[in-house]
Parts: structure tokens; C-alpha cells; sequence
């Protein structure tokens, strides 16, 4: 007999009773007088049996195993009974939670370069195209129309076929002109080709120079960055989420180590469309040199004018960056260029 | 009946780090291996056991919802979506922005009707002595104060925040009943000014004033009051969580049956946050299950109930039947349940 509470169909009110349940049907005591008998069960919850008419009982002691196994037999849904499990199986499930942990991190992190190649280039030049769209139209950049002569576009876009084709891309890349003075001397290459040229980055570099910004961009193009990036962070939710989804607070942190780590991804992309830049021209015979000249003048401090020195007062600020600090990557460029 | 004379009890929570652990890892796992299809039967298997081990007045909850419930809801919330991701670039192609403005239309207008239907799942599917929570919302008033009211609060530079979160927190905890017993609320719409003004305004612009008037005079001594003030920016906004859903819990009543009240802390809750995130890191992830239970029985131990009426009496109300479509439409995007000790 199990001493417990029977609550009928949609009613709180509590009656005291015993269960008795045997190999063949479970029957319902209330005062030593038979209650009711031939009982279907619903589901076993932990402590609580939900019958199939509605009623509930619920056990003053959790089941022992002989009465769960007679009750287990006659339940339509599965019980949920809840228990801690063996020190093996802790290890055993410890030991395959971390393998697939670890492979997730893999397959996200590790193996973005080879994911991208499982999305269309139709789809991510629409993405490309959309993201250029919101962001010429966003006014908190301000972006004008160029105002570049045709003859100087044209020159840039013969470069930009010159390095595509040193880089062996065998699509046209289009380039879009724009002035932003918000944003200064600048490019972007946006998923699936567009690359935004502001008139700043013209204004203020020579035309080899600009060819090694040409050659930057189009390794984030060649190289899919943005899609990879997608994936990276696609990949850090989902690990961030299985493991911290409903501990409050905790799950904040976790979003912030998430971002710092999808800024470490960013940069170490960046610094791989500098390696991949100085490859495209050489093999475009430009002097690399054009890509360290083309930084110094573009991550000069404009507080130290006419100085190649970058500005660096907020270097312990740069794990917050989606670029490598300016010392860092001009020392970098230095080294390789040499 | 003489309500003083009435004992506050604290919702007890008997889960514990090891029972659960073995359910956390392998819903994990077996959410990995399924691509995400086994997480509409973890959510059952998490919830079922929280239910279960929230003990109130020496009773249980029960969990009712299915996994394949939960996961025909998430198919047709997910089909739902890769329709209007379908008809967005379509019209997108008709006209520039034609595509982001109708979507954006559609999607702020379904909001309500997802909110609603998804609080109301997930209460519905909690039962206490085999009687349903539900949730009764009305279209234009959660369209007001999940749409309207955020908007006003950025217009408002975040003063009229105080006075439009106290009538939403009236507005979604009286839509609450629990079978046929409503929940009510005597929360002043004026309640949070108090906290908002000391817990947050007052210290910020102290240290911001300290530390622009350091600034000026003293030159480097100024980033004191700058740290203090990043400090507090973390505090802050904690505390007036605490402060005001204290203030809540204690305005909060079952009609002739319990009041309630919590005794929250800022600092304790700052440091169970901080001391489990780090477990989780430092264990690689092995330690989430036990910092889950943790703060849950921190949450739910420090709500406590008075028992004013008769238990007994209450009876659940046939009501429509709850949408799994809209909870698992909610739960593409984020969890609409409310902040409710269950």
C-alpha cells in the first residue's frame, strides 16, 4: 500500500488514500473502502501518477522498484523517473559530452573554410547585395554619391580585374563608389563581391597603394570572410546556448565571451587578407611594400600629423576590435614585407 | 480568515546537481547528434523534472506537454517562417524595401498573438494539485506593451521606463489565473520611480559627476570614479531587477487563497551569476547542470508563499486549447514566459 493524495479530475481538492498496485491492476483505497480499480494510467512523474479519466495521485515517498516496474508496465507515455546515475555512467556521459563539445567547436571554428564551400554563391551574393543596400542607406554613415571622374573609377575597376585575376577569381567583382566622410579612407568587401570604395581611401593614397587595399579586399571575397564569420558565430551560439540556455546571468557572460571570441575570429581574418594580399601582388607584379605604405597612411594618428606612428593610447582596447590593433599589424606587415 | 496568523513558507526546490546532471548531459548530447530535433523532448524532460521537484504546501507540480508536441509546434512555426522569408524576397524584387516593410508589418502584428499563446502554453502545461495556470491576454494590450511601450520608453530617455514596466507586470501577472482563482496585483504604477531614482539615476549621476569634476581638476585621478561608475553600470541594473521584482512579489495574490513574496539579493544573485559562469568555463562546460540547479533553487527558495484560503476549492476551468504553434514559434526567437518562480 502506498500512502499518498488523490486529486479527481480538474480539482484541487486533496483526498488522503492508498494505492495498491500489483502485476495486473492498480486499485485506489480511501478509509480501508475501494475507491476505484482497473485505473489506465498516463504518464509516472517522479512522485505523481496521471490517470487516463483525469485523476491524479501523488505519492507521499517516491516508488519503490517493484511497484515502478508493475506501474511502468501499464503506462502509455513514458515515466519520467528521475535518479543520479552511476559514477561510470557520469564519466562515460562526461567523456562523450566533451568529444561532441570539442567536434562542435571543430567543425564550427576550424572548418568554416570548408562550409562556406556548402553554401551557393548565388545566395551569398544576394546576402552581399542586401547588406550593401541597408548599409549605403543607413544615415548614421552618411554615405554620398562619388564623386569620382569616370576616368579614375575606370582605372580602379581595371585594377580591381587585375588583382581579381592575380588572385584567380574568375568572376567580375563589382566596385562601388561612394563618398562618406564619416567613415574616411575605406573599403569594404561585402559577401559574394561588391567591393565600396570611399573617395577618402582615393583621395588619400597613391594608385599602387589603393591596388593593395584592392588586393585586402579581394582575399575577404576569394576567401568567403563574411561567410565564414556567419558560421563561426552560428557555431559559438550554439555551444554558448546548450551550455548556459537558463542560467540567468551566466548566459549575459557567456554572450559576452562569444563576442570577444567572434572579434578574435575577425581579426585573424583580417590578418589573413594581409598574407593573401601580399601573395595577389606579387603575383600581379605590384611591390608588396604598397600594403604596409597603404596602412601607415590609413591607421596614422590624426593627432600626430605627418608621422607614420599609428595611434596606439587604446591598444588594451584591442581585443575589442574587429581589426588587428595598428601597431600590431603594421609590425606584422613590417616583418613580411621585408 | 485572520491572514497574520498565517505562516509564510518558502517554495521549496529538491532538485539537485546530481540527479540532473544526467539529464542535462545527454539532452545535450542528444541534441547534437539529432541536429536540434531531440531539444523538443529535452525542453519536456527539463521542464518535467523543475515541476517536480517545486514542492509548494508539501505538493509537487506536474509538467504536461509532449516532446512531439513541441516539435510539430516548432515545424510549423519554422514553415511559417521560411514562408514569409520566401514572400520577403519576393516582394523584395518588386520593390526596393517593399519586402522589409511588409515583413516587418507582419511580424509586429503577430507578435501579440505569439506572446499570448505562448505564455499561455507554457503556464498551461504546469500543473499544481491537478489544477492548470493559464494565461488570458488581450490582443491590443500586449501589442501595446510588447510593441508601443518599448518605443516610448527609448522616447522617454528611459524615464517613463519605471511607470510603463509596473503596468506591464500588471497587466501580463493579472492575465494569470491559476484554474478558476485569478491573479491580482496591487502594484502602484508609481511603485519603481523609488528604486529607479536611488538604485539607478542617483549613483550614476554621482559617480559621473565625480568623475567629470576629478577630471577637471585632478586630471588622471578622474578614472576612479569612470571604474566605479563601469562598476556600477553592472550593479545598477541587477539591484533595480531585485528591488523591483520584490516589490512585484509582494503585491501579488491568488484571490482567497495565498500572497506571495521573494527576498531576492542583489549581491547574492551577482555572485551565484559570476561563480557559475566560471565553474562552467573552468569544468569545460561539465559543471552547467549543477550552476542550473543552483540558481534555481536560489530563485525559487527565496519565494515564499501565505496560504490565506482553502486549497481545496479550486477547480480548473475548461478552457480553448493551448497553441504549441506560438510557443514554438517563441521559441525561434526567445523564451516569452514569464518571470514567474515555475
Amino acid at each position: 500500500m502506498i500512502d499518498g493524495d488523490l486529486f479527481e479530475k480538474r480539482s484541487s481538492k486533496r483526498s488522503r488514500v492508498q494505492l495498491k498496485v500489483t502485476d495486473q491492476e492498480c486499485f485506489i483505497y480511501c478509509d480501508g473502502s475501494l475507491v476505484d480499480s482497473k485505473m489506465d494510467i498516463e504518464q509516472i512523474q517522479d512522485k505523481i501518477i496521471m490517470f487516463s479519466c483525469g485523476r491524479q495521485f501523488i505519492a507521499d515517498n517516491t516508488f519503490d522498484l517493484i511497484t515502478l516496474k508493475n506501474l511502468n508496465s501499464r503506462t502509455k507515455k513514458p515515466s519520467a523517473i528521475f535518479f543520479a546515475i552511476s559514477l561510470r555512467k557520469k564519466i562515460i556521459l562526461s567523456l562523450a559530452f566533451l568529444f561532441l563539445l570539442i567536434s562542435v567547436r571543430y567543425i564550427f571554428l576550424s572548418e568554416s573554410p570548408f562550409l562556406v564551400k556548402l553554401i551557393p554563391v548565388a545566395l551569398e551574393q544576394k546576402i552581399g547585395e542586401n547588406t550593401y543596400n541597408s548599409l549605403i542607406k543607413n544615415p548614421l554613415y552618411d554615405f554620398q554619391e562619388s564623386n569620382l571622374s569616370t576616368q579614375k573609377k575606370t582605372d580602379i575597376i581595371n585594377h580591381l580585374n587585375t588583382i581579381a585575376y592575380a588572385a584567380n577569381i574568375d568572376k567580375t567583382i563589382e566596385a562601388k563608389f561612394h563618398s562618406a566622410e564619416s567613415i574616411g579612407p575605406n573599403a569594404f568587401a561585402f559577401p559574394g563581391g561588391p567591393i565600396l570604395i570611399t573617395d577618402e581611401l582615393v583621395m588619400t593614397l597613391n594608385e599602387n597603394e589603393i591596388i593593395a587595399i584592392l588586393a585586402h579586399e579581394i582575399a575577404h571575397v576569394k576567401k568567403r570572410h563574411s561567410l565564414q564569420q556567419l558560421i563561426k558565430l552560428a557555431g559559438l551560439t550554439t555551444i554558448s546556448t546548450l551550455l548556459f540556455d537558463g542560467i540567468f546571468g551566466s548566459d549575459l557572460l557567456a554572450d559576452s565571451g562569444v563576442i570577444a571570441l567572434f572579434l578574435k575570429s575577425s581579426r585573424d581574418l583580417e590578418k589573413d587578407a594581409d598574407m593573401s594580399a601580399l601573395k595577389y601582388l606579387d603575383a600581379a607584379n605590384v611591390d608588396r611594400k604598397n600594403l604596409l605604405f597603404a596602412m601607415e597612411r590609413i591607421l596614422a594618428c590624426p593627432q600626430k600629423e605627418g608621422s607614420k606612428e599609428s595611434c596606439d593610447q587604446n591598444n588594451y582596447l584591442s581585443w575589442l576590435s574587429t581589426h588587428p590593433s595598428p601597431k600590431n599589424r603594421l609590425e606584422y606587415l613590417r616583418v613580411a614585407t621585408q | 480568515m485572520d491572514t497574520s496568523s498565517q505562516k509564510w513558507e518558502p517554495i521549496v526546490f529538491k532538485g539537485t546537481g546530481g540527479e540532473y546532471f544526467g539529464i542535462a548531459i545527454t539532452n545535450v548530447i542528444l541534441t547534437i547528434l539529432t541536429l536540434g530535433i531531440y531539444s523538443a523532448w529535452a525542453k519536456v524532460k527539463t521542464a518535467t523534472y523543475f515541476a517536480n521537484k517545486t514542492i509548494i504546501d508539501e505538493t509537487p507540480l506536474a509538467y504536461h506537454a509532449t516532446g512531439k508536441q513541441i516539435l510539430i509546434g516548432r515545424l510549423i512555426a519554422l514553415l511559417i517562417l521560411a514562408v514569409i522569408s520566401a514572400a520577403y524576397i519576393f516582394l523584395e524584387e518588386l520593390g526596393p524595401s517593399l519586402g522589409t516593410v511588409i515583413l516587418t508589418l507582419i511580424i509586429v502584428f503577430l507578435t501579440p498573438i505569439i506572446f499570448n499563446r505562448s505564455i499561455n502554453f507554457n503556464l498551461k502545461m504546469h500543473s499544481f494539485r491537478n489544477v492548470r495556470f493559464s494565461f488570458s491576454g488581450n490582443y491590443w494590450k500586449t501589442f501595446f506593451y510588447t510593441i508601443i511601450s518599448p518605443l516610448l520608453i527609448i522616447l522617454s530617455l528611459f524615464l517613463a521606463a519605471p511607470y510603463l514596466t509596473a503596468k506591464s507586470n500588471t497587466y501580463f501577472m493579472s492575465g494569470i489565473s491559476f484554474g478558476s482563482k485569478k491573479l491580482s496585483t496591487s502594484l502602484s504604477a508609481t511603485a519603481f520611480y523609488k528604486p529607479f531614482f536611488i538604485i539607478l539615476l542617483l549613483p550614476i549621476f554621482v559617480l559621473l559627476s565625480l568623475g567629470l569634476v576629478a577630471g577637471f581638476f585632478l586630471g588622471g585621478v578622474a578614472a576612479l570614479p569612470i571604474l566605479f561608475l563601469y562598476l556600477y553600470l553592472i550593479y545598477g541594473p541587477i539591484a533595480y531587477y531585485v528591488a523591483t521584482k520584490n516589490l512585484l512579489t509582494s503585491t501579488l495574490a491568488f484571490e482567497e487563497m495565498a500572497h506571495f513574496q521573494s527576498s531576492l539579493n542583489a549581491w547574492s544573485l551577482i555572485g551565484i551569476m559570476v561563480s557559475n559562469y566560471l565553474a562552467v568555463v573552468f569544468s569545460f562546460g561539465l559543471l552547467f547542470p549543477w550552476a542550473t540547479i543552483r540558481f534555481k533553487k536560489y530563485m525559487l527558495e527565496n519565494h515564499h508563499y501565505q496560504l490565506i484560503g482553502d486549497l481545496d476549492s479550486v477547480i480548473d476551468a475548461e478552457t480553448k486549447k493551448s497553441n504549441a504553434i506560438a510557443e514554438g514559434m517563441s521559441d525561434l526567437d526567445s523564451d516569452f514566459s514569464l518571470d514567474l518562480p515555475i
